[in-house]
C-alpha cells in the first residue's frame, strides 16, 4: 500500500492528507467527548446515588435500632421508581443482611444468586460513601450513622447497562456524525484538492502540449499568486526562452538556407560558366585541330607523294623527314585532342569483339620502323592469348600500347623490348619491358602526371609531350583496368596495362582483312566520287587512290556531288567520299540527299575533325563510315572496301 | 457528620444484636427495656434550652423493673452528651431529666403522676398498661415474644419535644 502512494495522483493524495487529518482531529474530537460524558455520567451516577443514599440510611436508623427490617424495606421499595437501581442492602454494623430490595422472597434462586454476587462486593465495611465499579454495575457503599455511632451500612448497586446503553447511544450518535463529516469531508477533500491540482493540471496539460505540437508560443495562464503561479510564470518565461532561442535558430537556419541557396546559385552560375568555357575550350581544340590538321594533311600528303616519287637522294632523305616531323606533329595534336576530350569526359568507350592480339600486333607494327631504326630486337611472348576473341575497345588499348612500346624504345639504347599477353582470370595483362634506363622510385609517383617526365633533362634529350602516360593511364582506367609500373634504374621498367576484357566468340567480319593490304592495287575499277573544296587535297587524294587503282571524279562542294549522283546513270559511282566543310552546301547536307536519291550508295566522310562528336554527326545523316585527315591510305582504302565488299570487282 | 468507632457503640451494636438473637422476651424483658428506652432518646429533639449542656439525664422511678437494665448498659453516650442515671421517687425533682421512664402498677397513682409531668419536656416511657392514654408519651408491650410500642404523638408535641418520624411508622399505634 505504502509502495503505491507514490503512484497515486496530487489530487488524491492531497485529498487523503485532507481526509486523514479530517478524520484524526474528528476521531480525537469524538473520543474525548465520548470519554468525557462517561466521565460526566459516571459522576452523575455518584452525585445521584450519594443523596439517595443519605436519604434510605436516614430513613433505616430507627428499622436498624429498633430491628424492624420489615420496616427498612418498606423504605427500600421506593428504589423502584429509580430503574437503574438493581439491588440496593442494608446491613448490621457486623456486615449481615438487615434488609434487601428487592425483597429476598421476590427474588428467583437466579436473583437469589444474583443478590448474593452484590452482597460479596462487601469487602469491607465503609467508613465514608464509597463508589466502585464491578462486573458492569457501580456500587455505592456508605455507613449509616446515628448520633455520631455507626448503626450500619447502605449499599446500592446501580447498572452500568444505563451507562452502556447511553454509551452505544453516543456511539452511534458520533458514528452517524463522523460518519456524515467523512461524507462532507471526502466531497470537500476532493473539491479542495481539485482547486490545489487544477492549476497543477492545466500547467501540465500546456506542458503536454507544449512538448506535442513544437509550439512554444504556447502560454500557461498563472491562475493564483501562489507557489502554482510562480511555477506557471517561470515555466512561460522558460517558454518565452526557448521561444527566444528558436526564433533565432530558426532564423539562424533560414539564413544559413539562403547562404547555401545563394552559394548553390553561384555554384550553379560558375558551373555554367565552367561548363561553357570547358565548351568554348573543346569547340576551340576541335576547329584548332581542323585548322592545324587541314594544312598538315597537305603537308603530309604532299611529302607521301614526293617521297613515292623521288628516286634515293637527298631530296628523298628531305621528304622522310617532313613526313616523320609532321607525323610527330600530328600524335602531338591527337595527344592533346585526346587529353581535352578525357579531361571534358567526352571520351566514349567502344564495346566490340575483336581478336586479342590485333591491337598489339597492330602497336607492334606502328612502332617496328622506329625500333628497327635504334636496332633494337621487340620480342612477344603471347602463345596462350593467340586466337582469343574478347570484347572491348582495340583501338584505345593499341593506343595505349602504342605510348608504352614508343617509351620503351625511346628510353631504351640496347637491348630488347619485350611484349606479353597473359590472361589471367576476367584481367587481360599487357605487359611492356625493356632493358632501357629506368626510373629513380622518387620519380615513379610522378610518371603518370600531365606533362610529367622523369625529369626535365629527360625532355630536352628524349623529347615528347609528357601527356602520353597520362592518356594511357586515363584510357586504361575508362576501360576499367589499370597501368602499373615496376622499375629500376640502369636496368630497365616494366610497364604492365591490366584491362577486364570479356572473353566472346569469334567475328570474322568485324576482322580487318589484313591478307589484302600490301598486294597490288587494292581499289582496282572502283569509281569514287569525291566532294572536296580544298585542291591540294584532291591532289594528294587523286594521287592515292589512282596508285590502289580507282578511279576519281572530282567536285568542289556539296551541291555539286548531289547533282552528279543526280545525273548518273546506272552504277556510276561505286563509293562516295564527302568533305564536311565546303562551300556552298557542307557535307552533311549533301549526304543526306543523296541517300535520298541513291540510298544504296555508300558515302564515307572525310573530316579534319576528330572529336567524336563529329563522327557521331556524320553518322546521323547517313554516312557509312568516317575517315580523319590527314588520311592514312590504309585505313581510307580498308574503310572503302568494307562498304563496297558486295560489289564485284 | 460521621464520628470515629467507639467501643461503645460497638457494645451497643453488640447489644442489639443480642436482643435481635435472643432467647426469649420474658427473661431479657428489663434489659431490652432499658435499650428501646435510650433508642428512643436517639430519635427525640429536646427544645434547645434543654438540649444544651454536655449530659443527658435518664431518670427512673424508683419500682422500675428496668432500672436494673439501664443501670447494667454500657452505654454511656448518646452522641455527644453523656449518660446520667438517677433514680427519682414520684412526684418528686424531675430536674435535669430528660427522659423518665415510669413503672407503677398503680392505675390512679399512675395517672396522677403523669398529670404532675404534663408539659414538661421529659420523654415519658412506660411498661404500664395503657400508659399513653394515662398521658405517656411511649408505652412499651410484648406482643409475639417481641418488645412492641405504642406513642401518643399529642403529649409529646404538647411538651415541646420533637420525635423522629420513623419511629412512628415502627409503632404499633400512634395517638394523636
Amino acid at each position: 500500500m505504502s509502495r503505491s502512494i507514490p503512484g497515486l495522483s496530487i489530487r488524491v493524495k492531497l485529498a487523503l492528507a485532507f481526509l486523514g487529518s479530517m478524520l484524526l482531529v474528528l476521531g480525537v474530537t469524538a473520543g474525548s467527548l465520548v470519554y468525557l460524558d462517561i466521565r460526566a455520567l459516571e459522576q452523575s451516577q455518584q452525585q445521584r446515588l450519594e443523596p439517595l443514599s443519605r436519604l434510605l440510611a436516614r430513613q433505616s436508623q430507627a428499622s436498624l435500632v429498633f430491628g424492624e427490617p420489615a420496616s427498612a424495606e418498606e423504605n427500600l421499595k421506593a428504589l423502584g421508581v429509580q430503574p437503574e437501581i438493581v439491588a440496593a442492602f442494608i446491613y448490621t454494623p457486623d456486615g449481615a443482611v438487615f434488609a434487601q430490595y428487592p425483597r429476598s422472597e421476590g427474588a428467583g434462586s437466579g436473583g437469589g444468586r444474583f443478590m448474593q454476587s452484590m452482597q460479596d462486593q462487601l469487602t469491607e465495611l465503609p467508613v465514608a460513601g464509597r463508589m466502585s465499579l464491578h462486573d458492569g454495575y457501580s456500587h455505592y457503599l456508605a455507613p449509616i450513622i446515628l448520633q455520631g455511632e455507626r448503626i450500619g451500612t447502605i449499599h446500592l448497586v446501580d447498572d452500568r447497562r444505563f451507562v452502556q446503553t447511553r454509551l452505544q447511544e453516543y456511539l452511534q450518535v458520533s458514528g452517524l456524525v463522523v460518519a456524515l463529516a467523512i461524507i462532507i469531508a471526502v466531497f470537500l477533500a476532493l473539491g479542495v484538492s481539485a482547486a490545489l491540482t487544477r492549476p497543477i493540471l492545466r500547467l501540465s496539460s500546456v506542458m503536454e502540449d507544449v512538448s506535442s505540437s513544437r509550439d512554444f508560443s504556447l502560454r500557461a495562464t498563472p491562475s493564483s499568486r501562489d507557489e502554482i503561479g510562480d511555477l506557471a510564470r517561470g515555466f512561460n518565461e522558460m517558454l518565452s526562452e526557448v521561444e527566444t532561442r528558436e526564433q533565432a535558430l530558426s532564423n539562424y537556419n533560414q539564413e544559413l538556407e539562403a547562404e547555401v541557396r545563394n552559394r548553390t546559385h553561384e555554384l550553379e552560375t560558375a558551373k555554367t560558366a565552367a561548363e561553357v568555357a570547358s565548351e568554348t575550350k573543346s569547340r576551340f581544340l576541335a576547329n584548332m585541330s581542323h585548322e592545324i590538321r587541314t594544312p598538315l594533311n597537305g603537308i603530309l600528303g604532299m611529302a607521301n607523294i614526293g617521297y613515292r616519287d623521288t628516286p634515293d637522294g637527298e631530296a628523298r632523305t628531305g621528304f622522310s623527314h617532313i613526313i616523320t616531323s609532321g607525323n610527330h606533329l600530328l600524335g602531338l595534336i591527337n595527344d592533346v585532342l585526346d587529353l581535352a576530350r578525357i579531361e571534358a569526359g567526352k571520351l566514349v568507350i567502344e564495346n566490340k569483339p575483336f581478336h586479342l592480339l590485333d591491337p598489339v600486333k597492330n602497336a607492334i607494327d606502328l612502332v617496328a620502323e622506329f625500333a628497327r631504326q635504334k636496332e633494337l630486337d621487340i620480342r612477344t611472348r603471347f602463345e596462350e592469348a593467340d586466337n582469343f576473341w574478347v570484347l572491348g575497345d582495340p583501338l584505345r588499348i593499341q593506343q595505349v600500347l602504342v605510348n608504352l612500346l614508343g617509351n620503351a624504345i625511346k628510353f631504351t639504347e640496347q637491348g630488347y623490348v619485350e611484349v606479353s599477353v597473359v590472361i589471367a582470370d576476367s584481367m587481360t595483362r599487357f605487359s611492356i619491358r625493356d632493358t632501357g634506363i629506368g626510373i629513380r622510385k622518387e620519380d615513379l609517383p610522378r610518371m603518370f602526371s600531365s606533362f610529367e617526365q622523369a625529369d626535365t633533362s629527360t625532355t630536352r634529350k628524349y623529347g615528347g609531350s609528357g601527356l602520353g602516360l597520362t592518356i594511357s593511364r586515363n584510357l586504361a582506367e575508362l576501360m576499367g583496368g589499370t597501368i602499373d609500373v615496376v622499375s629500376e634504374q640502369g636496368r630497365g621498367s616494366e610497364f604492365v596495362l591490366a584491362v577486364p576484357l570479356e572473353a566472346t566468340v569469334c567475328s570474322e567480319e568485324s576482322r580487318p582483312d589484313k591478307g589484302r593490304e600490301t598486294d597490288g592495287p587494292r581499289l582496282d575499277g572502283l569509281n569514287i566520287l569525291v566532294a572536296e573544296d580544298v585542291e591540294i587535297n584532291q591532289l594528294i587524294l587523286e594521287d592515292l587512290l589512282s596508285v590502289e587503282g580507282a578511279r576519281c571524279h572530282f567536285v568542289n562542294d556539296g551541291k555539286q556531288a548531289v547533282e552528279r549522283v543526280k545525273s548518273m546513270a546506272g552504277d556510276d559511282f561505286d563509293v562516295v567520299l564527302m568533305d564536311i566543310q565546303m562551300p556552298v552546301m557542307d557535307g552533311l547536307e549533301a549526304t543526306r540527299l543523296i541517300n535520298d536519291i541513291h540510298p544504296s550508295l555508300p558515302v564515307i566522310g572525310l573530316t579534319a575533325h576528330a572529336l567524336d562528336s563529329e563522327r557521331q554527326r556524320c553518322f546521323d545523316v547517313g554516312m557509312r563510315d568516317h575517315v580523319t585527315k590527314p588520311v592514312d591510305v590504309d585505313v581510307l582504302v580498308r574503310s572503302i572496301l568494307r562498304h563496297t565488299s558486295n560489289k564485284p570487282l | 457528620v460521621f464520628k470515629q468507632f467507639s467501643l461503645r457503640c460497638l457494645f451497643a451494636a453488640m447489644l442489639s444484636c443480642l436482643v435481635f438473637t435472643s432467647a426469649t422476651a420474658e427473661t431479657r424483658a428489663p434489659q431490652l427495656k432499658a435499650v428501646y428506652t435510650l433508642n428512643f432518646a436517639k430519635f427525640t429533639h429536646w427544645p434547645d434550652e434543654y438540649a444544651q449542656g454536655d449530659s443527658l439525664g435518664v431518670c427512673y422511678t424508683d419500682q422500675a423493673s428496668v432500672a436494673q437494665g439501664l443501670a447494667n448498659t454500657s452505654v454511656t453516650h448518646i452522641g455527644d452528651q453523656s449518660l446520667r442515671l438517677r433514680q427519682i421517687k414520684l412526684p418528686g425533682n424531675v430536674s435535669g431529666c430528660h427522659v423518665l421512664f415510669v413503672h407503677d402498677h398503680d392505675p390512679q397513682r399512675l395517672r396522677r403522676y403523669l398529670a404532675t409531668l404534663r408539659g414538661l419536656p421529659i420523654l415519658l416511657v412506660g411498661d404500664s398498661p395503657d400508659f399513653v392514654d394515662k398521658g405517656g408519651m411511649v408505652e412499651l408491650f410484648e406482643l409475639n415474644r417481641k418488645i412492641r410500642f405504642r406513642i401518643n404523638l399529642g403529649a409529646i408535641r404538647r411538651s415541646g419535644l420533637h420525635l423522629d418520624s420513623q419511629l412512628l411508622d415502627l409503632a404499633v399505634e400512634v395517638l394523636k
